[in-house]
């Protein structure tokens, strides 16, 4: 009555599993937004070999699809999770043994993510730009250069993310929570509002320095966009195509990477000084709450990054922060 | 015997929670520190019960009470030292020496900040809003508790009761709280409405505009989302350390 040697001998491997089905001495720790379940299976045979992913969940019920699926082997909620390839045995996990499996919750493909989170922003700042009567109500005042020059930065911005996103980015997973969707695309989308509203304001106030101010926002907003995109680039060529691999991120022949040599995470370092950028280009209050929003955001992404690959690679070079060099 | 303690400490999940984890100068500290907001709070507490015990017989001839004089002065000193103090709970967390999210505990000593110094200080005339009373009990019976569950958690030696008031009074007092809160908002908004309190328009500099009145009524809406939200989270919290029966591994 093993259900195990009934599969191999129906033509399954032995990595497939039914319902019920266990591995012997493994025992499942259901997780959700409790992690404090424990699913009591009974055991039939040793699979040392076998990976975590649907035959583990399988033991539970078999309801989360593999995207859903999260595996640990510690309950703390900065270790790694279990990567895909990895074997209970090379995970160390005995006869005995506990791992967690956690349900991530409704996933969303990222082609939803970015069309919502990227395209939005690009919409929604456009809506304001012509001035409609609506919003602003009827006013025949001038229209700075600044505003123009605001705008075009606003859609090239995410005219980039989006075409990064396209052609540019490799991804470690291939869906992220549907919860995140919602909240990440009111955060872009009323900041969007926020900051547009203002400067194409009738009443809107242009830099005090004039057209000083209003270059020196605009060259930094460039060069970061720039060093953004050089990044990215970078970061794609470390990672072969079709792998999950990961690898120390260096400078390149590309100057902008160079700022790989102070922080771990330059993309960020760069996106926040675009922002600024674009804060002093438009001497506009709410674009700066934008930039610090963003940077306490992005700050703290660069540290758990930054963390990991410190974590991961003993030989990691010691004189990197992970935003802001020598500081944080 | 403190190890255990302090892997089964590491393993809650609650937020507000203090750990037997911190060094022995920040116990120390942390202990003062619940210490004394434990008493602090315990004076509101005090002040409004009897104020509440000299005007029930008023308030039993005349019905609910639509003004509350004289309470707020009786509170202000205790309320403005005690609740500001709050503040240094968001510095424990960010310096480590309390385990909590940062973010939680910054909004949840925000809001309670800006009701007080932005609108029972910040507008004229709120503070005589019966929310005043309300707010007064939920806060400082809720902090009462919580204060005195976190210096006994400190060292390790919860009281059942006293586990159990903060597990169990927020299904009355958070609710009171919320009340109270919007009571005040609201009183606040016709006086905002006339005065353009702390509010600047088109054209400036900075290309903002702000109006305190619009931003009070948002606040009051974020409290439609927010408030199960945080209520929920409370019923769960109280499962965990509760509903699991007397042998909980949390202990």
């Amino acid at each position: 009555k093993n259900p195990i040697t009934h599969a191999q001998r129906a033509g399954h491997t032995t990595r497939k599993l039914w319902r019920g089905v266990c591995v012997y001495g493994v025992q499942c720790c259901r997780g959700g937004a409790e992690e404090n379940e424990v699913a009591n299976p009974r055991f039939e045979e040793q699979q040392t070999n076998l990976q975590p992913g649907r035959e583990v969940c399988g033991l539970l019920g078999g309801q989360l699809c593999p995207e859903r699926q999260q595996f640990k082997i510690s309950r703390d909620k900065k270790a790694r999770p279990v990567k895909d390839g990895d074997s209970l045995q090379s995970l160390g996990i005995s006869d005995g043994g506990v791992i967690y499996l956690k349900d991530l919750g409704p996933q969303v493909g990222w082609s939803t993510v970015f069309l919502a989170e990227y395209a939005g922003p690009l919409a929604v700042y456009l809506l304001f730009y012509p001035r409609p009567a609506l919003v602003y109500g009827t006013s025949r005042a001038g229209t700075d250069i600044a505003v123009h020059v605001a705008m075009v930065c606003w859609t090239l911005h995410y005219a980039k993310r989006l075409l990064e996103t396209l052609f540019v980015h490799r991804f470690s997973h291939a869906t992220m929570p549907l919860r995140n969707l919602f909240k990440n695309c009111s955060y872009y989308w009323g900041f969007t509002a926020f900051v547009s509203y203002y400067i194409n304001h009738p009443l809107y106030t242009p830099p005090g320095l004039g057209s000083v101010q209003l270059f020196a926002g605009l060259a930094l907003f460039l060069v970061c966009e720039y060093g953004n995109f050089s990044i990215h680039i970078a970061l794609r060529d470390l990672r072969p195509p079709g792998t999950k691999e990961r690898k120390i991120p260096m400078p390149t022949s590309n100057p902008m990477t160079k700022l790989f040599h102070f922080v771990s995470c330059p993309n960020y370092t760069y996106e926040v000084g675009a922002w600024l950028g674009f804060s002093l280009m438009t001497q506009c209050l709410p674009a700066l709450l934008f930039a610090v929003a963003g940077f306490l955001q992005m700050a703290q992404w660069a540290r758990g990054k930054h963390r990991n690959y410190r974590r991961d690679f003993p030989s990691y070079p010691q004189g990197r922060t992970a935003i802001v060099p020598f500081v944080i | 015997m403190a190890e255990k303690a302090e892997t089964s400490g590491q393993r809650e999940k609650e937020n507000e929670s203090k750990k037997s984890g911190p060094p022995p100068v920040a116990k120390a500290y942390l202990l003062l520190y619940n210490g004394l907001l434990t008493a602090g709070w315990f004076v509101v507490l005090y002040r409004t019960v009897l104020y509440s015990i000299d005007h029930a017989p008023s308030w039993r001839s005349d019905g609910i009470p639509t003004s509350v004089p004289g309470l707020y002065d009786d509170l202000r000193l205790p309320l403005r030292v005690f609740q500001t103090a709050a503040c240094l709970e968001v510095v424990h967390v960010a310096v480590g020496i309390v385990r909590s999210a940062l973010f939680t505990t910054f909004i949840q000593v925000f809001s309670r900040i800006f009701m007080l110094w932005g609108i029972v200080e910040g507008v004229a005339g709120t503070a005589y809003s019966p929310g005043l009373l309300l707010v007064a009990i939920a806060w400082s019976a809720t902090e009462v508790i919580r204060y005195s569950f976190y210096f006994f958690a400190l060292i390790d030696a919860i009281p059942y009761p006293i586990k159990w008031l903060r597990y169990t009074t927020f299904y009355i007092l958070y609710p009171t709280g919320v009340t109270g809160e919007l009571m005040l908002s609201f009183a606040a908004l016709p006086v905002l409405k006339a005065s353009h309190q702390w509010s600047t328009s088109l054209p400036n500099p900075y290309n903002l505009s702000f109006s305190f009145y619009y931003f009070l009524m948002f606040f009051m809406a974020l409290y439609i989302p927010l408030f199960p939200q945080l209520y929920g989270h409370m019923i769960s919290q109280r499962k965990k350390v509760i509903g699991g029966g007397a042998k909980s591994k949390q202990e």
